[in-house]
């Protein structure tokens, strides 16, 4: 946690705080070692996240695609 | 909460963009051409619903007009059919029409107030678990 502080140039109350979120959604675990604690990166924990994004991107973009077509066809039409 | 935004330019000014995003006539003939069955409710008014149903394929998407700004910006709640009764909160949709030459740039913000990773998490758990109950 002390080296992850220095290099994101943050305070260690902040570094803490930030992690207890990230502890909390289940995106890091910390492990205690005697004086220092460790912090991993869970993986697939993001996975829920950047499927949604994913399948909402994907189904705005065929809907967008249609609309597009549909205002082209309808224009040309006038 | 979770954003995507994308956005595309159509060739129509924006009052008739608008018009084809909220009548339920003109949504017909663009929403899901491919589901025939598909209905069509639209009431794009401060408080009004709409609802696109298409029983055949069992899917399904209605909500609640929070800002109707015509022929500029629509903010709507969304929710897929059948996730009512799991008490998530709905999603929420922001479209813009802005003027761009003579067609106009489409623009949609899909927000999702559910705290997304909370469910990778709950896998990440339900997996643990697993493995916990196979060991004897």
């Amino acid at each position: 946690m002390t080296e992850l502080a220095a290099e994101l140039e943050l305070s260690l109350p902040a570094i803490d705080k930030h992690l207890r979120r990230l502890e909390r959604a289940g995106i890091v675990v910390k492990t205690k070692n005697g004086r220092t604690t460790r912090v991993s990166l869970q993986p697939g924990s993001l996975m829920a996240l950047a499927i949604w994004a994913m399948r909402t991107r994907l189904m705005w973009s065929n809907t967008l695609d249609r609309f597009a077509a549909h205002l082209d066809d309808t224009e040309e039409g006038r | 909460m979770t954003t995507i935004t994308i956005s595309r330019s159509v060739h129509a000014p924006p009052e008739r963009a608008y018009q084809a995003w909220v009548d339920p006539d003109r949504l017909a003939a663009w929403w899901w051409p491919h589901l025939p069955d598909t209905t069509y409710e639209c009431d794009a008014r401060p408080g009004g619903t709409y609802r696109i149903d298409s029983p055949t394929a069992g899917i399904g998407v209605e909500g609640t007009f929070r800002e109707v700004e015509p022929p500029r910006r629509l903010l709507y709640t969304w929710l897929w059919s059948g996730e009512g009764e799991e008490d998530v909160p709905d999603d929420l949709v922001e479209v813009t029409f802005q003027p761009d030459g003579t067609g106009t740039l489409v623009t949609v913000r899909h927000t999702s107030v559910e705290d997304i990773t909370k469910g990778g998490a709950q896998q990440g758990w339900g997996e643990v678990m697993d493995r916990l109950a196979a060991i004897e």
